[in-house]
Formats: structure tokens, C-alpha cells, sequence
């Protein structure tokens, strides 16, 4: 999985979104992630509360699902 | 003189545009204005459409022009403001007609282009009663209206490349009917001098709209796969082509990290103030001041979109990304559950018969509604007992009558409803018991027949009866699938025995083997069985005819497809195309315009009228069709819910 479509899926998925806030190698392997170092500094570099608040905010609108 | 506001005043007389509206296009202005509600007002009432701070003020800009102008005063002042306003509210419903054809929960894809002619003549009504036929304000207004008619129904180009000029003429053309507030009163108030001023303004705001909203559909249209604007720059930015296959994660995740959207917000902030200023300068602070407030909507959408940790999107009303989907899906769902004895559908299955004044048949209805209920998961287990135990009283008959044999649809269904791994074991060890019967009544070929007349103990064969139509190849696969449920080896040796031979017959007679179903329901029952005696445990042999089967469901199916006009049948023409587990032939035929069509004919409690399912005797033995709302309701709420799960997969 690229890091666009990881940060995509937590955008659409709001327990992704606040799995990868509280602790994101955790999330990342209970999501079947491997993950990786370039990816976790990556996430450091995102504003992961952020990324929930976008998933709370499309709430039932979520992309993927309906 | 009234002292509501003009918009307030005038809103009777936006309705009655519709009220007056020919025949042949009523319902589907009906239709529009629900449409242009859910789609463009913030409380998703009709009266408050272009009313939220996101949307575009066009319907108040003629009053606000003629206030800040100091226009006509007196009677001439108040039929300009009357007659302008109703041209500009009849003009953007025909441009939201012509958009929403576009819309694939809309429906109104065929009568989208009579009733945007309708809307626009309505709209040159109201402003031939401002300007004579000489007036030079007709070929800026026919101009006007060339415009955004062809650019709603003209795709965009999407192969566009920075710096999308023509892209942003085609989309500011979409709106171009934003301009006719101010075109009208400029002419009536002596600026006509101003009006190339004023269209650019106008243009520039109307983009700026136009943006905002494509901004606020992103999650949707990365849903749908849907191309905008703003993903067409989130693309590029991300390196990926128009037309590259991409995820709607990857795509959501390059929307956040490129930065793309928050250019596109920005682009449309330089738009607004650009417009802004020129509002001043044209002495038109009311509409300047309403810009200003547009664009606190489109800082917002920036922030959000630019993950910053400040950014609040709760104030952001983004599109639905469902078309309403889920709140039909709850309806549905509230009016099934409402009354569990599903009273409705064997009511109307009542019927004089053996010297008796009414038998009903009471139990096969309401199976097939709760088959549905608990495929889906719902509470539904206890009514699921006790269904089973009056089909087991019943003797599996349609009517409870010792006249009347077991019948292959009841048994079938009892067997399918006992499956489910909620019921209790005393229902599956009396179901075993039940399928004593089978052997005796199987033909030498395996075939089952609907009507079960040998080895049943309590059938009571001195009464006359007639029994229409022994052989139907949709009752018998309703069987198979039942005995496939079941699973025990008894029901495994029944369906080994018969498997092949429906195959073969369905193969080479197609729905001329159904006799008691309509055809969309056949094929929906032809495809279930085919998928099933396809896999394991049955013959390998078997994948040939089975997928002949399939071949000959997907043929027909296109067929069925030129007629889908009614809920019920479109609901078993997705439930064939999208059922599990996938078939990608038949997923392909799946049209998303029948997820349109049941959406728009559910009524206002949840359900759908009652369509023609199956045949039964009526009063002096003559052919009706049982139709029930319920029943028709379950099917639509199956399709709805199928076609959810087939998003998410």
C-alpha cells in the first residue's frame, strides 16, 4: 500500500483514522500494513488529528462506502 | 406593502411555476424541485434553495440590485422585482433540470430536456412583461441562455492541461444563467453601459460557486469515480492521468497530500475577490457584502482540505455521497419491521374456496419478506420460529387446506429460512422429515415438481382440486436452493439427482421453463441456483451447463433491462446482477439508473407499491397475479441493501 492510499483510507475510515492518532504502527499492522520506516516518518509528517477530524467530518459520506 | 423580505414574498409564486407546469413534465418538476432542495438548500426544504452561505444568492440578487440601485419606485418597482426574480427562479430550475440529468439518483435523465424547455419559457413569459420584442436586452438574454444550455449539455473536457482556460469558460458557462438578475435590472435601470462589467462579475463569482460546490462533492465523486475539476487537479498533481485507474483511497490521500484542492479553493478565493471588488464599484455592497461571507465558506474548505491542524470541518456541508440511499434503506426498513406478522401481505391472499367463504394463505408471503429481513441480519429470529412452525402445521401448503398439496415453493422456503444458523434444530429435524416426500414425487429424470400429491399422509384427495402448472423451473430451483441450504446428505442426494437435469432445461428452454413467476424474478431465482450447482460439492461436469445457464440469464436479462420501468423489476434485475457471490458478466449489465428508479418511487412510509410477483387462482378459478406492497417493499429493500454491499466490496 502507497502512503497516498494509506492516508486516503484513514480518511474514509474513521476507527482507521483514530487507530493511526493513538498509535500507528499498531493500527498499521491490524490494518495488514507492514509497516515500514519511510512510512511511519512519513505519518509524522501528517497532521494525523487532522486526518480524523476529515474523517469524522464526511461521518456517513465516507469514499468506498456508502 | 408587505414587509417579508422579496424572497419570502415572492416564494408562492416560485411553486406555482411548478404548479403551472404542462402536464407531461409535472412529475418530473416534482421530481426537480425535491432534487434541487436536497441538492442546494441548507434546511433541504424548496423554499430555502440558494439560501446557505455556500450557495450562490442569484435568487435574491434582482431585489438587492433594485435596493441598492435606487431603481423604479412605485407599481413599476415591484413588477420588476416580481417578474425578474420568477424569470431567474424559473431559468436556474431549467440549468438544475439539465444538471441533474447528470445525476444518477435523480432519474430524470429523459425528461430533463422537455422540462428545462418548459422552466425556460416560463422564465421568457415573465420577461416579455418587461421587455418589448425590439428591447436590446433579448440578444444578451438569448445569448445568455445558448450559453449555459450548451455547456449542461456538453460533457467538459477532461483531457484539459494547466491552465484549464477553456475548462474554467465551460464551467463558468454552466452557470451563465446567474447573470439574468442583473442583465434584467441594469436594462430597467439605465446601466446598460455597465453590463459587460456586470457579466464578468458575475462570471467570476459564478465560477467561484461552482468550485465551491465541486470542493464540497469531492468525497462523493471519489466514490462514484466521477471526474471534477478538482480531482482532475488532484490527478495531475499526483502524476495520474484522467482516465488512469486509481482507488478512491489513493485518490482521497492525493487530494490531502499534493495540495491540490487547496490551490483550487484558493483560485476560487481570487475569483470571489476579484468579484467582490467589482461588486463595490458597480455600487452593489449588499451582494459584495454576501461574497464576503462565500468566502469564509471556501477559507474553510481550503483549511480542511489543506489537514491542517487548525482546520474545522464542521461547518462544511459536504455533498451526500448516497443520493439518499440510507435514509431509504432505514425507511424500508422501519415499515417492514413495523408489523411482523406482515399482516398487508396475506391479506390480499385470501380466497372462497372448497365451500369455504375465505382460505388464507397465510405463511409464503411473509417467508419471503422475512428470507430477506434475516439475509440481511436483522432481529427477525423469533418470527422466523414461528413461521416454521405454521408452515409445519400447515403441511407446507400455500392454503391450509387438506385439499391443497405441499408445494415445492413453501418447502423450499422453509428449508432456506431453517438454514440460517439462528434457528433451532427442531426446525431443521422436522424439515428432514419433510423431505420423505421428495423421492416419492421425483420423476424418473430428477425433476421436482410444484405440487407434492404422492406419500402424504393427511392430503385429502376425495375433494376435487385443480393444480395449475406441475412443472416451473423457477418453483423448482426455489426447491434446490432450499435442499442446497438444508445440506444434509438426504437434501445433497435430492439436489444430486435433479441438478443436472434443470440445468439442461433451463439451458435450452431459458424462461420458457418458468411457468407461476414474472421473468425478472425467474432469472434472479435462475442465477442463484446456477452459482450454487456451479461450485463444490457438485461435479465438476456440472460448470459447463451452469455456465451455459448463466450465459442464457445474462442474454435475457438485457432484454428485461429495455423494459425496467418499475421498482420491483428493477430490484430483481440488480439482485441478479450484483447478488452474491460476484459474477462479473452479470455485475457488468448492472445500470445504476435502477437504483434511480427505486429510490424516486418509494413512497413517503418507507415502502413501494405492490408489484405482480407470482400467479394465483382468483374467483372462479381464472389467473390474477398476488402482488403486495409488502412483499414488493422487501424486494426493493433486498436490492437496496445488495447494491450498498456491492460499494463497499
Amino acid at each position: 500500500m502507497d502512503f497516498q492510499t494509506l492516508v486516503g483510507k484513514a480518511i474514509s475510515d474513521e476507527k482507521f483514522a483514530q487507530a493511526l492518532v493513538s498509535d500507528p504502527e499498531k493500527a498499521l499492522k491490524e490494518a495488514g500494513i507492514q509497516p515500514t520506516a519511510e512510512m511511519l516518518e512519513a505519518l509524522r509528517g501528517v497532521d494525523a488529528a487532522a486526518i480524523r477530524r476529515l474523517a469524522q467530518a464526511f461521518g456517513d459520506n465516507k469514499a468506498g462506502t456508502l | 406593502m408587505s414587509t417579508l423580505p422579496p424572497r419570502a414574498r415572492l416564494w408562492p409564486e416560485v411553486e406555482a411555476i411548478f404548479g403551472r407546469l404542462p402536464p407531461a413534465v409535472y412529475p418530473a418538476g416534482v421530481r426537480l424541485r425535491h432534487d434541487l432542495a436536497q441538492r442546494f438548500s441548507p434546511t433541504g426544504q424548496f423554499a430555502d434553495w440558494l439560501s446557505g452561505p455556500a450557495d450562490p444568492p442569484w435568487l435574491d440578487l434582482a431585489a438587492w440590485a433594485l435596493a441598492d440601485w435606487g431603481g423604479p419606485v412605485g407599481p413599476t418597482r415591484a413588477a420588476v422585482e416580481y417578474h425578474a426574480t420568477l424569470a431567474v427562479a424559473a431559468t436556474l430550475s431549467a440549468a438544475g433540470a439539465l444538471a441533474s440529468a447528470a445525476e444518477p439518483e435523480t432519474g430524470l435523465a429523459a425528461e430533463a430536456l422537455p422540462l428545462a424547455q418548459a422552466l425556460t419559457a416560463a422564465a421568457a413569459d415573465h420577461l416579455a412583461q418587461l421587455f418589448p420584442p425590439d428591447s436590446a436586452f433579448w440578444p444578451r438574454y438569448h445569448a445568455l441562455t445558448a450559453a449555459w444550455q450548451r455547456a449542461l449539455t456538453t460533457p467538459p473536457d477532461w483531457a484539459a492541461a494547466p491552465p484549464y482556460g477553456d475548462l474554467h469558460t465551460h464551467l463558468a458557462e454552466r452557470g451563465a444563467g446567474a447573470a439574468l438578475p442583473l442583465l434584467s435590472v441594469s436594462a430597467l435601470t439605465g446601466r446598460d453601459a455597465d453590463w459587460p462589467a456586470l457579466a464578468a462579475m458575475t462570471a467570476d463569482a459564478g465560477l467561484a460557486f461552482e468550485i465551491g460546490y465541486a470542493l464540497q462533492a469531492v468525497p462523493r465523486d471519489v466514490r462514484r469515480g466521477t471526474l471534477s475539476y478538482p480531482l482532475l487537479r488532484v490527478r495531475h498533481a499526483a502524476g495520474l492521468a484522467a482516465a488512469t485507474p486509481v482507488t478512491p483511497e489513493r485518490l482521497l490521500g492525493a487530494a490531502l497530500l499534493t495540495g491540490a484542492l487547496t490551490s483550487v479553493a484558493e483560485e476560487a478565493r481570487a475569483r470571489l475577490a476579484r468579484a467582490q471588488a467589482a461588486a463595490r464599484a458597480l455600487g452593489l455592497p449588499t451582494f459584495a457584502a454576501r461574497l464576503a461571507v462565500a468566502d469564509e465558506q471556501l477559507a474553510t474548505l481550503k483549511s480542511v482540505w489543506s489537514g491542517a491542524a487548525s482546520a474545522d470541518a464542521s461547518g462544511v456541508r459536504f455533498a451526500p455521497a448516497d443520493g439518499g440511499l440510507r435514509q431509504a434503506l432505514d425507511m424500508a426498513e422501519q415499515h417492514l419491521l413495523a408489523d411482523l406478522t406482515f399482516a398487508e401481505s396475506w391479506e390480499v391472499q385470501r380466497r372462497g374456496l372448497f365451500g369455504q367463504p375465505a382460505l388464507t394463505g397465510r405463511v409464503f408471503a411473509p417467508g419471503l419478506i422475512l428470507e430477506v429481513l434475516a439475509g440481511h441480519g436483522l432481529p427477525v429470529t423469533d418470527a422466523v420460529e414461528a413461521l416454521l412452525d405454521q408452515l409445519a402445521a400447515d403441511g407446507y401448503r400455500y392454503y391450509p387446506h387438506r385439499a391443497v398439496p405441499p408445494d415445492a415453493d413453501d418447502l423450499g422456503l422453509a428449508l432456506r429460512l431453517g438454514a440460517d444458523s439462528r434457528v433451532s434444530a427442531r426446525q431443521r429435524a422436522r424439515l428432514e422429515e419433510a423431505l420423505r416426500w421428495l423421492p416419492l414425487n421425483q420423476a424418473p429424470d430428477g425433476r421436482l415438481p410444484c405440487w407434492f400429491t404422492h406419500g402424504v399422509a393427511d392430503l385429502d384427495t376425495a375433494t376435487p382440486t385443480s393444480l395449475w402448472g406441475d412443472q416451473c423451473a423457477t418453483v423448482e430451483a426455489n426447491l434446490l436452493l432450499g435442499l442446497h441450504a438444508h445440506a444434509t446428505p438426504a437434501a445433497r442426494a435430492l439436489v444430486e439427482a435433479a441438478g443436472l437435469g434443470w440445468l439442461a432445461r433451463w439451458k435450452t428452454s431459458g424462461l420458457g421453463a418458468n411457468a407461476h413467476y414474472v421473468a425478472a424474478y425467474a432469472l434472479w431465482a435462475a442465477r442463484r441456483l446456477a452459482v450454487a450447482l456451479a461450485a463444490d460439492p457438485f461435479p465438476e461436469s456440472w460448470r459447463a451447463a451452469a455456465g451455459a445457464v448463466l450465459a442464457a440469464v445474462a442474454a435475457r436479462l438485457r432484454a428485461e433491462a429495455a423494459h425496467a420501468d418499475t421498482p420491483q423489476t428493477a430490484a430483481l434485475l440488480t439482485l441478479t446482477c450484483l447478488g452474491a457471490p460476484h459474477q462479473p458478466a452479470l455485475a457488468a449489465l448492472f445500470d445504476p439508473q435502477w437504483i434511480s428508479l427505486i429510490l424516486k418511487r418509494q413512497r413517503y412510509d418507507g415502502a413501494w407499491p405492490g408489484e405482480p410477483l407470482y400467479v394465483v387462482p382468483t374467483r372462479g378459478e381464472t389467473a390474477g397475479w398476488y402482488a403486495s406492497t409488502l412483499v414488493t417493499t422487501a424486494l426493493c429493500y433486498d436490492a437496496l441493501r445488495t447494491f450498498q454491499l456491492s460499494r463497499r466490496a
